[in-house]
Parts: C-alpha cells; structure tokens; sequence
C-alpha cells in the first residue's frame, strides 16, 4: 500500500514537472534576458502571419522594331540608336487589350497555383480581382520565401529558337515535364546539376529534327561552323548551343552552372534548377504580371484566438472535471491530473517533432483530450462497477478503446502524407496524439486510480 | 426497438431535408465569406516616426463608426499597420488621411495612406486541400468498418458510416448556408472536427453494438 502511494506520488511529481516545462518552458539567462531553451512552437500563417504579394498587369509598352520586310527583329538599331534603313517601330503594349479577358485572368491564377506546388509552398492563399486581373499572394514566411516570390513575375514561355533567324522550333506546349536532376559529372570530378526537359510526342520528334540540324559542321573550305540554338524563358537565354549528337528520347538536359564539390554551391545550383523547372512545368501565362506589393503582415486573430481558447480548452476541461470529481470522488481528482499532464506531453512533443500549429492542428489536439477523457471514463467506469484488478481494468478499457482509434489512426496517417500543410498538421497532432495516449496511460494514469473495492 | 427505428428515420428525414434546402440555397443566395475572406478594401497606413495600434483604431472607429474591420501589423516594425474594411468611400479616406496627419504631427503631402482592393477567395479553393484526403480516410474506415464489425452486418454498418458522415456534413454545410453565416478560417477546422466526432461516436455505438451481441453468443 505504502509503495503504490509511493508511486503514486512520483508521477504526479513527474506530471507536475512535465506540465509546467511544457506550459512555461525553461527559462534561462542569457546575457541579462531570459530565454526559454525549448523549441518555439512553430505557427501557420493563420496563427502567425503571412508574406503578401500583389501582383498587377504590366501596364507598359514596349518598342517593337520590323525590317523591311515586316518581319519582327531584335536588332534593329544602328550604334547611335537610330533604326536601320528601311526599319520601322511601333510602340505595344505588353498585355494587349484583347488579351485582357477573364479566362486569361483565370488562367493565370492557375499558373501560379501550379507553380506554387511545384515550388513545395504547402500552405498559400490566391485571391484574384476579376475586374482588373489583380493577384494577391499569401505564403509564409521562412527561408526560401523570397526565392519563390522571384518566380511570380515569369509568364513562363519557353522557346528554342533558331539562334539566326528568330524562328521559333519548340516552345512551352511541346513540354510534358520540366525537373531538376543531378549525378556525377561526365569527368567524374564533382557533381552536375541539369534542367531536364521531356517533351512529348510532337516535341519528340521535333527535338530528333533539332538535335540533327544544329550541328557543328566543316565547310568545303575547312571551316568549323556551328548552327546554334538559343533556349529561352520569357526572353531570358539560358543557353545558345548546339548538339554534338542526335537525341531520340526527348528528353533535353541543360547544364546548370559547372561542376562542383561544393555543398553550398550544388545546393545553389539545385534550387536555381529547381525553380526553373517549376516556371516551365507550371504552364504559360498569356498575360505579364508585375510585383507591386510585398510585405510581411501578422494575423488578424490575436485578440480572437485567445479569447476562443478559453472557451475551446479550458471550459470544458474544468466542465469534464468537475463531473469526474462529483462522480468518482478521489480518482475524479486522478483524472483531472492525468488529463493536464496528457496535454503537457503532448505539447511537449509538438515542439520536438516540429508539427505545424494551425487551427487545424488544434482540432487535433482537441479530439487527442476527447479520446483521453473517454478512456478515463471507460477505465473508471470499469473500476466503479466491478472487483476487477487494476490490471484487468486497464487491458480490457484498451480492448475496447483501440478498434475506435483505429479510424482515427487512418484519418492521422491519410492526413499526414497530404501535400497541404494545415491538413497534415491534424494528421501529425493527432498521430503523435495517439501513441501517447496508448503509452501515457498505459505507465502513468493506470497508476494514479486506486479500486478500492480490490485488495491487491 | 421499433420505436428507435422510428426515431432513427425521423432523425436522418429532418437531416436530409436540411442538406437539400442548403444545397438549394446555395444555388439561390450567394455565400457570405467573412470580411478577409471576402472583397474588401485594405488602407496599409505608413507612419514613419512609429504609431500605436490602440491610436489607429481609436481614429479608425471614429471615421468607419460601426463597420467591422479587422486591424494587422506589417513587418516587425511599429510604422505600418493594415485596416482591413468591407468598403471604404473617398470621403472617409481623406478624413482618415486627415485624422492621422492631425495626429501624428505630420506633413499634408506625405503619403501616408495605401489603399488596395482585396479579392475573395473562391469557396472552391477553401475545399479544394481538404476534399482528397478525406475521401481517402473516408473509404479506408468505411472498408475497415465492414470488416471489423462484420458481425452486425457488413453492408449495413458501411451504409449508415458513410450516411452518417454525409448527412451531418450535409446539416454542418446547410445551416452555413442557409443562415448566411460567415466562412471564414474557423470553417474548415469546425468541419473537420464534425467529421471525426462523426466517426468516433459511429464507431463506438458499433463497439458497443458488437460486445453486445459477442456476450449474447457467449451465454447462448
């Protein structure tokens, strides 16, 4: 008897412990402040802030130079700026008119969403304006936040064209997929990264044609020759080349940067490909957009929320304890101690494992307190109206709680692996939940109960 | 037992009218979207030498009276705070422009006031992250369902599982709807916590439906 209270009183101890390291965390002084030394909860955007992007049309024009022929030219200027002899120019917009429809409005939203998955960002927010094509961009704010923003302004359009001419022989609708790749470099020294390009069944071939034509060759006078190619995005080269063989998989790989051993540098060099590959696989916008507005803005739900978690947690926490305490008297008051010291663990764990806190993640949390309060009930049920050892009580309150677990554990482990970042945040909160109920209750709270119509 | 059926099929009548109206309504009425998530208007207000937001709602309440509006820091600094308002006249921005300049002590050409037309965000796009993985968690424990408590009857319990879900979805949805109440950032979690007690609850009358007829089986 002596030993059981024993027991007894080293895990509410511990529990004490628990619950307060991980309410109050561990404060420490450092350089005259005081520093909690536990990992910060890590906040969504919902709870935290988010970095807001507005993007409108591009309202400019540019200057487009025609030869004598009407034929679009690039180079159409003498050395002082003056058009060449028989050239003309006219001033475009760059989002024409007719262009400005609420499809392409549309259309470009999807771009962006598609390039925004493509990039990793799990958690965003798109609004779009229907009535002048306006974008507004929530994501969050961390390391790669600017990196991504870069990306918005692209429309997309990946041409090659014939290096001379202009002539435009593949472009973004031959695409099928666009990633980053990277392996040993053709020396052996160091580690290449590529932009790796398949193309589909008319690129395909069309690609076989290229890689044919544009060669290096020797004239009849012995001179070398190259017909060259220029590989482009949004006008941007990234490249002007030409093949040394003939490619039948479709499938084009482009040197990003040189080969390296640098870690830092490959990782560089990863993260441009990377972001290309999400630019050309994300489609083409018809229209171009500008970044007008970016800024870091925190959460409307401050005061809110924490008026809303008073009524979420502990209300009905003090509602459950009370009808513990009234109904089972000593062990009503176990229960209550079991119950903070279940949440103390469970948000002692959120920290290590880095799980996401949003409001969904709360949902969580709230159904891991549900679930515990119902194998407190289920277990002090079982220890009120029979002579069962605690022992007994314990294996048959499991029995019956693991086949309702059971869903939950599929909804936990359905919603972890999904590709949005709130959603995962109740699977991760409620799969971590899960195992420690099973392992808390299991070396805790058994221990805190006392039947007393057993001698044991 | 007759008399719980009776229940039962009240119950799930009432349910299923309440989803169909909802889903009528929503043909009918347009979706109230709470104010960041519907059109508004957001004043980004830029005051250099720093401002107070206590003094920014004070002046803000005074020129919008009534209307809800939803206040947010920019940056870490304390020069810029974001109104956020379901409209804004260019009267009431040019008294706001005025109130903080009077306030603040500062010069009539200084450009201390953006203002931004914020789009709504579609309803699609609020669903759209949460529809594939619960139909995926739906179908498992539906399956899991079936099997584990195959004693009760297999079609039968997988039918009133996924009626379950559906129709109290259904209700969640339709009271939405048809009492125009705001969706906003609570929407979906509330949804979501719906649905999990719809599964915890379902399965433990099954639980208990099973010990039930296991201890039957065991005294016959």
């Amino acid at each position: 008897m002596k030993e059981n209270n024993l027991v007894k009183i080293l895990i509410i101890l511990v529990i004490i412990a628990i619950s307060l390291i991980s309410f109050l965390g561990i404060n420490k002084k450092d350089k005259n402040r005081w520093i909690n030394i536990l990992p910060n909860y890590l906040l969504s955007t919902n709870l935290k802030g988010a970095r807001v992007t507005k993007l409108e049309l591009d309202s400019s024009t540019k200057e487009v130079i025609y030869d004598s022929e009407g034929n679009i030219v690039e180079d159409g200027k003498n050395e002082d700026g003056t058009l060449k002899e028989g050239y003309t120019n006219e001033d475009k917009k760059v989002n024409p008119d007719e262009l400005l429809t609420k499809e392409n409005f549309l259309q470009a939203k999807q771009v962006l969403e598609n390039r925004l998955k493509k990039l990793g960002v799990q958690d965003y927010k798109i609004r779009q304006n229907y009535e002048n094509g306006e974008i507004i961009i929530e994501i969050p704010e961390d390391t790669t936040t600017d990196d991504v923003i870069s990306n918005f302004t692209y429309k997309g359009n990946f041409e090659i064209q014939d290096s001379e001419t202009k002539e435009v022989l593949l472009n973004s609708s031959h695409i099928k997929e666009a990633k980053a790749a990277y392996g040993t470099s053709q020396t052996g020294v160091g580690t290449s990264v590529y932009l790796s390009m398949e193309f589909n069944k008319e690129g395909k071939e069309k690609l076989r044609e290229i890689t044919k034509k544009y060669i290096q060759s020797t004239d009849e006078e012995g001179n070398i020759k190259t017909k060259n190619i220029s590989i482009k995005v949004d006008d941007q080269e990234l490249t002007n080349t030409y093949f040394s063989e003939e490619i039948t998989t479709g499938i084009l790989s482009l040197s990003m940067g040189v080969p390296t051993t640098d870690e830092g540098q490959l990782s560089q060099y990863i993260e441009q490909a990377r972001y290309m590959a999400a630019i050309i696989d994300s489609g083409k916008m018809e229209l171009k957009y500008d970044l007008k507005q970016n800024q870091y803005i925190s959460t409307t739900i401050d005061e809110d929320l924490l008026k809303n978690m008073i009524f979420i947690f502990i209300i009905p926490i003090i509602i459950a304890g009370i009808y513990f305490v009234i109904k089972y008297k000593d062990n009503g008051i176990m229960a209550i101690i079991s119950t903070i010291g279940l949440i103390g663990f469970i948000l002692l764990t959120l920290r290590y494992t880095n799980v996401l806190i949003s409001l969904e993640a709360i949902v969580g949390i709230i159904t891991v307190i549900i679930l515990q309060v119902m194998f407190i009930e289920i277990l002090l049920n079982k220890i009120n109206n029979s002579k069962q050892s605690m022992k007994e009580s314990i294996k048959e309150t499991y029995i019956k709680l693991i086949p309702i677990l059971v869903p939950l554990l599929i909804i936990a482990i359905t919603f972890t692996f999904t590709n949005w970042v709130e959603v995962a945040s109740i699977g991760m909160t409620m799969f971590w939940g899960i195992i420690i109920i099973l392992g808390y209750n299991y070396i805790f709270t058994k221990n805190l109960f006392v039947n007393k119509k057993v001698k044991e | 037992m007759e008399k719980k059926m009776k229940n039962k099929i009240i119950v799930y009548s009432v349910m299923t009218v309440v989803t169909l109206l909802g889903i009528v309504a929503t043909y009918f009425f347009r979706l109230n979207f709470s104010l960041m998530y519907a059109d508004h208007v957001k004043l980004d207000i830029y005051i250099e030498k720093g401002c107070n937001i206590e003094d920014i709602k004070n002046i803000a309440q005074e020129v919008f009276g009534n209307q809800e509006i939803k206040y947010q820091k920019i940056s870490d600094f304390n020069d810029e705070i974001s109104i956020n308002i379901k409209e804004v006249t260019d009267e009431q921005e040019e008294e706001l422009k005025n109130k903080l300049i009077e306030k603040y002590e500062l010069e009539e050409t200084q450009n201390i006031l953006t203002k931004t037309n914020i789009g709504k965000i579609r309803a699609r796009d609020i669903l759209k992250p949460y529809i594939i993985p619960i139909i995926i968690a739906t179908l498992l424990i539906i399956g899991y369902t079936g099997i584990w408590y195959m004693k009760l009857g297999s079609i039968k319990i997988m039918f009133e599982l996924f009626i379950n879900i559906l129709l109290i979805q259904g209700v969640y949805w339709s009271i939405i709807t048809i009492l125009e109440l705001p969706i906003g950032i609570y929407t979906m979690p509330i949804s979501i916590l719906i649905y999990i007690i719809t599964v915890v609850a379902t399965s433990i009358k099954n639980q208990n439906s099973l010990e039930n007829v296991l201890k039957q089986e065991v005294e016959t």
